[in-house]
């Protein structure tokens, strides 16, 4: 669905984002369960363009989703802005007004408390009522917005050696990742697992290295990991700090 | 499309005539000509088990009931919902635009005022110190211009951010930032503070006022000394120096 920007007309759909950040998949995910064609513009998050800080002023942050030269920001946001612009295919939403609220509720508490890293289980084994996802038969708003970030889980398990989300605890949850990491569109959008290690060992070198430095008052003032506090599982021995930053739009 | 209330059994809203959220939702309820039954909820000393049953999640006001008991949270959601549940034929105005791009816009400010313009002002009158409250007066005062700039985008020479075109009925993004207004102005009746004034922000100075006169705001919104009460209240619970 992506193709090279040429040096003619603007391109309807230009997406700004990074390839690490689940904010990012969430809205290339989005766009290619629509199928819509866009054009994308992996940002250097350490010395953002200029054109990222015009589009962007107020957060500065990604993804961004340029329009007919309009620019969109945040991701839930983008996300509802293609079911309004493109009803005809595909919607991420329910149609029923209540599911609707329900589905916008659960991506604010997922946002507000459990970060872009990775949802509580219990949420999800409690929502399930007998669907394959929460938009039902398909992929849909809600699923997007926790999906894209819970195969961090994998990652950290692997980088920190703690399991964070037992799979015979949580049938269902693990059921539902499976399913949602099978979809075509959702290959496409993640990232390789290897990719995904290196970068998750890499932050929690630098993490480590910092902590030590500054002793044992900045690893304590790194913050809970919204993994840690979230997840209903056995306590890990040492709380990963990687998460939380791996995830989230810097 | 509305939805039919049992028999005795109607739409009721959980909240608080203080609090700027439950003003959202009501101010939503109102511009769709719903009947809702306002059912005040104490919050102190603690909350009660019917609240906390209708939002575990958070465990706070509003909560829209419906008739069967599901509920709605989050006073945006609640916004949304009310617009789309109560819309169809006969109904009152549409609370989010019909354009895609200027629905995108109302929510992208409406999360903007809840995560950075609230908190500051929140900030003001409960600050510990008066190094706080100068931090958190210019953090509002940053917002506020940033809301100008969305004030001047959206109206399109309108009257509300809801936009020009001949709307002359408030918006998401009206109801959003105007449920704050009763604690911006005793704000600035308690600190000696102007926040909204002609020099930095002459288009929501004259957009506050025509809002404060419609029939939505003006069910739900309290008098000012009622709310520089409340805050000199909130003042003495939080161990906050009054202000003078």
């Amino acid at each position: 669905m992506e193709k090279q920007e040429n040096g003619g007309e603007a391109p309807e759909l230009k997406l700004f984002g990074s390839w690490a950040s689940s904010y990012t998949h969430r809205v290339q995910l989005a766009l290619r369960l629509k199928a819509l064609e866009f054009v994308y513009a992996e940002e250097d998050l350490g010395n953002k363009s200029e054109a990222l800080l015009r589009l962007n002023p107020v957060h500065k942050k990604v993804p961004v989703l340029v329009h007919r030269g309009r620019p969109l920001a945040e991701s839930v946001i983008i996300l509802q802005y293609l079911d309004d612009a493109w009803p005809e295919s595909r919607p991420l939403l329910p149609s029923d007004p209540f599911d609707r609220a329900l589905a916008r509720f659960w991506c604010h508490f997922a946002d507000d408390k459990l970060g872009p890293a990775v949802g509580a289980a219990e949420l999800r084994e409690g929502a399930f009522k007998g669907r394959r996802f929460f938009g039902g038969d398909q992929v849909g708003l809600l699923d997007v917005v926790l999906g894209c970030g819970s195969y961090w889980l994998a990652v950290f398990e692997e980088v920190t050696g703690v399991r964070l989300v037992d799979a015979d605890a949580f049938p269902l949850f693990h059921a539902w990742l499976r399913d949602f990491e099978a979809q075509e569109e959702v290959k496409e959008t993640i990232p390789s697992v290897d990719r995904l290690l290196e970068y998750a060992r890499g932050l929690r070198q630098m993490l480590l290295a910092l902590a030590a430095g500054a002793g044992a008052g900045a690893a304590a003032a790194a913050g809970s990991s919204p993994v840690t506090a979230a997840v209903d599982a056995p306590a890990p021995a040492a709380p990963p700090a990687a998460p939380q930053a791996a995830a989230v739009d810097i | 499309m509305a939805a039919a209330a049992e028999e005795g059994e109607g739409v009721r809203l959980l909240g608080g005539r203080m609090s700027p959220f439950t003003m959202r939702a009501r101010m939503a309820l109102a511009l769709r000509g719903v009947e809702y039954e306002l059912v005040e909820e104490a919050l102190h000393p603690r909350k009660s088990g019917r609240l906390l049953a209708a939002n575990p999640a958070y465990g706070r006001i509003p909560v829209l009931l419906l008739p069967g008991g599901r509920a709605v949270c989050e006073s945006a959601v609640i916004a949304q919902y009310v617009d789309d549940a109560w819309g169809g034929a006969g109904a009152g105005a549409a609370i989010l635009p019909v354009d895609p791009y200027e629905r995108a816009m109302h929510r992208f400010w409406t999360a903007y005022i809840d995560d950075k313009f609230w908190p500051a002002l929140d900030a003001i009158s409960l600050a510990p110190t008066p190094e706080a409250r100068a931090t958190a007066t210019a953090s509002t005062r940053a917002a506020l211009k940033l809301l100008e700039e969305a004030f001047a985008a959206r109206s399109n020479g309108g009257a509300f951010f809801s936009g020009g075109g001949g709307a002359a009925s408030p918006g998401l993004l009206d109801v959003a930032l105007g449920c704050f207004l009763p604690a911006l102005w005793a704000c600035e009746s308690l600190n000696g503070l102007r926040l909204l004034d002609d020099d930095a922000t002459p288009l929501l100075r004259a957009w506050s006022a025509r809002l404060a006169a419609t029939p939505a705001a003006m069910a739900v919104m309290p008098e000012t000394e009622e709310v520089v009460a409340f805050t000199r209240f909130l003042q003495t619970k939080f161990g906050v120096a009054g202000s003078k």
